[in-house]
């Protein structure tokens, strides 16, 4: 799944629910749509420029991506989602490493309660956002006993840097 | 108690719109690795530390912990207009115990160099037939980790030592060997040839919480060790004369 897939999933879909639930809603990415596109009048040959996402839209994908990540294994949006981001193997690698051990979760992951840029320029953004983490379990390996966890809420902060003419997140964190 | 915390994120919201993720300098906030279980993992994540003096921080007559949390968080929830009793602390009710099995998972995520074995005669050299002689030194030792906000100290021991003399005979001790002439752990090859043993250590733990009891870890985590080179030659008896 390329960055446009992402912008045009983004765009299409709008952003997440806010719910004030003590079981969030995921911030899965639903299934691609199948039913066919409206046609659009044939205007001129060259492709129109994909809509970029703003960094907003950024973490609300890397959000989604995480979730996805933690649900199949496939880690390959999140990935690219900060090519660069170090801080983002806090969360990504254990999910690889769960998976390679046969092992897998039982949650609904991750959900963004609230999210605001707290600034940008031209280079830069921070976003904070307020985030719950839903209960579940965590099959850490394959035969091995289920590890149940609690829900969580966290403030925390994403960094994201403009390159390549896109945004990418290069830093997640929490804020305790 | 809800005054004084809308009062907080009032005062502070503002100022953390322009709070900077600095290196630490005594003035800025800056990022620090600690541990925390996300999903049933224990990872190591980034974490906010802001310094009394720092910039969007307190005035500095007071700790940057409030009776809800950091007081950057109550600035960024105000921000975000989520309850900071919410999301600056975990609540004791919801926050998981640290338990046996989550502490064998920090024990797992400990690093533990492996063993180094050592071999006697030393020099990469042995003989066929002979009793060459097998060691290491690995003593229990402590490690103190920060989880779940609790300080928890783990005594780790050297349970057992696998002896892999890579000619197909292994051997499982619970002592690491010795130098000569304490001759613990020996093998005889049989055949010349080159070989690569190495002795995997096997650890257990005892673990307290804020200096309670001691407590076993369940399980044990087993560190590979590294394989050394050694030949092993025949000797011929040799007469010497003397003139």
């Amino acid at each position: 799944v390329t960055r446009t897939h992402l912008a045009a999933l983004a765009l299409a879909l709008g952003v997440a629910a806010v719910s004030c639930s003590d079981e969030p809603e995921p911030d899965f990415a639903p299934p691609e749509s199948t039913s066919p596109a409206p046609t659009e009048p044939e205007t001129t040959s060259e492709p129109p420029e994909p809509e970029k996402l703003t960094p907003e839209e950024t973490v609300r994908a890397w959000v989604r991506a995480q979730n996805l990540a933690l649900r199949t294994g496939n880690t390959d949006e999140v990935r690219a989602l900060g090519p660069r981001c170090q801080s983002c193997d806090d969360f990504v690698v254990p999910v690889e490493e769960t998976y390679a051990a046969g092992g897998s979760y039982e949650t609904t992951g991750w959900r963004i309660v609230s999210l605001k840029t707290q600034q940008k320029t031209a280079e830069d953004a921070e976003i904070a956002a307020a985030i719950k983490f839903s209960r579940g379990q965590t099959i850490p390996a394959d035969g091995a006993n289920p590890v149940a966890f609690g829900p969580q809420r966290h403030i925390m902060l994403f960094e994201l840097t403009h390159a390549a003419k896109e945004w990418q997140v290069s830093l997640v964190g929490f804020v305790p | 108690m809800r005054a004084r915390v809308v009062a907080t994120c009032l005062l502070f919201s503002s100022l953390a719109v322009v709070w900077p993720a600095a290196p630490a300098d005594g003035n800025h906030c800056y990022w620090e690795k600690v541990q925390k279980f996300v999903f049933g993992n224990l990872v190591v994540a980034r974490e906010q530390v802001c310094p009394p003096h720092s910039e969007g921080g307190s005035d500095g007559t007071t700790s940057p912990i409030n009776d809800v949390g950091n007081l950057a968080c109550n600035g960024f929830a105000g921000s975000l207009q989520v309850a900071a009793e919410e999301f600056c602390r975990a609540l004791p009710e919801t926050a998981p115990a640290v338990t046996g099995p989550l502490i064998a998972q920090a024990l797992r995520r400990i690093p533990i160099p492996p063993a180094v074995l050592k071999v006697q005669p030393p020099n990469g050299r042995t003989l066929v037939n002979f009793a060459t002689n097998f060691y290491t030194d690995r003593e229990e030792f402590t490690r103190t980790v920060n989880l779940l906000g609790q300080r928890v100290e783990l005594r780790i021991t050297p349970a057992r030592f696998t002896w892999k003399f890579d000619d197909g005979n292994a051997i499982t001790t619970t002592k690491p060997g010795a130098p000569y002439p304490r001759l613990q752990v020996t093998h005889d090859y049989l055949e010349k040839g080159e070989v690569r043993p190495r002795v995997d250590t096997t650890y257990t733990a005892d673990f307290r919480v804020n200096g309670g009891a001691w407590q076993p870890v369940p399980g044990s985590v087993t560190i590979p060790g590294e394989s050394v080179d050694l030949e092993i030659v025949e000797a011929s008896p040799t007469l010497v004369g003397y003139n």
